[in-house]
């Protein structure tokens, strides 16, 4: 039955992407919604004490130590009487707090049922506390990729003002830290300043504003994860800023994409079968992450990939077959093809097959492969990650 | 093909740590060895407790409905509760399940009485557990899980 998960454990919903985003920079998020909103985990070891000892539901304003996401308190009485009020008590208390450079108010799905009206709360609080306020319009019913699209989006919309372009700059968009650790972060702009590029700002990672408001002086934007395409769509819009989509991961990857962001072309993936039914391996992820994995597969031989997500995929970025799954049922009729010979992917989607399975780190999830943490890829370090995973299962 | 989640054991994992005092999933369950629990929300309402709900998904005692807002504002989420429970019923044989919702289901008043005794008739035994951050009936606070 379809939005019934029997086995695969739900994932980080639109709302924590927002989070996830915005408490990464020294912004301020305000969501909407009755209960209120902790570290998540990738601060988890550096939350002390209880949350009333942190002040908090409890203490005075919803506040948990560092963390810049808050939340409005919304009881039932505000049902009814609208949850203006509380969204202004909490940006003061918020504003108080963090003296953030902009306000990002978002709706989880109690909230967004009663349709409050945060456009004109978030001009309110710009006036009144003369920060940038934006909107960014969620429900709690989507996936984390489409949370952290929509956030980065709103952020560049608050942001950023056209600058004269500095050659051989590059901005990194999507390197959130769901799918992205800093040290993937981190060795990203060391590759692309080894060829010659400069890094002006990684959108999703630890940033602040004044960083992100360079931005519009790139003279390129990468994509290195699929949230990080709708503000690439936004820049070029406004800004004529070229973008160059793809995760780099593996060593072949890279050079292609190195040249692509010289020539600023964009190449078509064709490894994927014409029916799904074809299939001999699928990747399940984040599209980006598994278009570069299919590449290095491809690299290594295999073929008739198949990549396929429960996340977020951009249509024109999607081979052959590749599909973006709805349904539980739809994924398990999937394993049952004959054809198949590996999967890699979340080990919560193995659902008790024995095809062989190469487990691929997903911070998204509550299960097992949540503890894998997000590793680099970047450069070689795919290929070894592949090829010690590919000997193990006599695939080599 | 073999489709049975014994399999999942062969990867190594952990428990997600100590479960602390307080309100524990599974305490719903305690007692009720033959139960499922079903739990009707948006995916955001997942944050609280998810890894726990994970371990019982895992164990084959929890399943999660996930209706999107369209099915909320038509009221199609009323039957997908009952079948989902139906589904479930046929597929684990299981007739007994402790139903657990989000704050959308009390926003809308949803008349939970009437979803019991419809699958009374099916031999289907429903429990309601009331846990509602809307309605400050949840007392949870302390946890700590993922976001929340």
């Amino acid at each position: 039955m379809k939005r019934l998960w029997q086995w695969i454990s739900p994932c980080m919903s639109d709302v924590m992407g927002f989070q996830a985003v915005v408490a990464n920079t020294d912004g301020l998020g305000i969501v909407d919604d009755s209960s209120t909103y902790k570290p998540m985990h990738y601060e988890r070891e550096k939350m002390q004490g209880r949350p009333h000892e942190r002040g908090g539901h409890h203490g005075k304003g919803g506040h948990f130590g560092n963390l810049r996401v808050i939340s409005s308190h919304i009881e039932e009485t505000d049902v009814i009487q609208g949850t203006a009020d509380k969204l202004m008590q909490a940006a003061a208390n918020g504003v108080e707090q963090f003296h953030p450079s902009f306000v990002l108010l978002t709706s989880a799905p109690c909230a967004s049922m009663i349709g409050t009206d945060l456009a004109s709360i978030a001009d309110e609080i710009c006036q009144k506390y003369q920060v940038p306020a934006g909107v960014v319009s969620l429900d709690g019913q989507k996936d984390y990729l489409y949370g952290i699209s929509h956030t980065l989006e709103a952020m560049a919309k608050l942001l950023l003002a056209k600058k004269e372009t500095i050659p051989g700059t590059v901005n990194l968009l999507g390197c959130h830290p769901v799918d992205w650790s800093e040290e993937m972060t981190d060795k990203t702009k060391h590759w692309l300043e080894s060829q010659g590029l400069q890094v002006i700002s990684c959108w999703g990672a630890k940033t602040n504003a004044a960083c992100l408001q360079e931005a519009s002086a790139a003279s390129v934007n990468l994509v290195v994860n699929i949230s990080g395409l709708r503000v690439a769509k936004y820049m070029k819009e406004q800004f004529d800023i070229p973008y160059v989509v793809g995760a780099p991961f593996g060593k072949a990857y890279c050079e292609d994409l190195l040249a692509q962001l010289q020539s600023l072309t964009s190449e078509n993936i064709t490894c994927s079968p014409e029916r799904i039914d074809q299939t001999e391996v699928f990747v399940i992820g984040e599209q980006l992450q598994a278009n570069a994995i299919r590449f290095a597969l491809q690299k290594r031989g295999f073929k008739n990939i198949c990549v396929c997500s429960f996340f977020e995929m951009d249509k024109a970025l999607m081979a052959g077959a590749d599909k973006k799954l709805v349904s539980e049922d739809e994924w398990i009729n999937l394993l049952k093809s004959s054809q198949l010979q590996l999967v890699i992917g979340d080990m919560d989607y193995r659902i008790g097959t024995e095809i062989p399975w190469i487990a691929l780190a997903n911070q998204s999830s509550y299960g097992p492969s949540e503890r894998l943490s997000p590793f680099s890829m970047t450069s070689e370090d795919l290929d070894q990650w592949l090829d010690n995973n590919l000997n193990q299962l006599n695939l080599k | 093909m073999k489709m049975n989640h014994e399999n999942m054991e062969t990867f190594q994992f952990e428990r997600k740590g100590k479960r602390r005092g307080g309100f524990s999933i599974h305490s719903l369950l305690e007692g009720k060895p033959q139960a499922m629990l079903l739990f009707v929300g948006a995916l955001s309402c997942t944050r609280h407790r998810g890894f726990q709900m994970g371990e019982l998904m895992r164990e084959g005692r929890m399943a999660v409905l996930c209706p999107t807002a369209t099915d909320f504002a038509t009221g199609r989420y009323l039957y997908q509760i009952t079948d989902a429970m139906r589904e479930l019923s046929e597929k684990r044989h299981v007739n007994e399940f402790v139903l657990m919702y989000g704050c959308q289901c009390a926003l809308l008043s949803t008349d939970f009485d009437l979803i019991r005794q419809e699958l009374k008739e099916d031999g289907i035994q429903v429990s309601i557990h009331e846990h509602c951050h809307l309605c400050r009936t949840e007392n949870d606070d302390d946890q700590r899980g993922r976001g929340e």
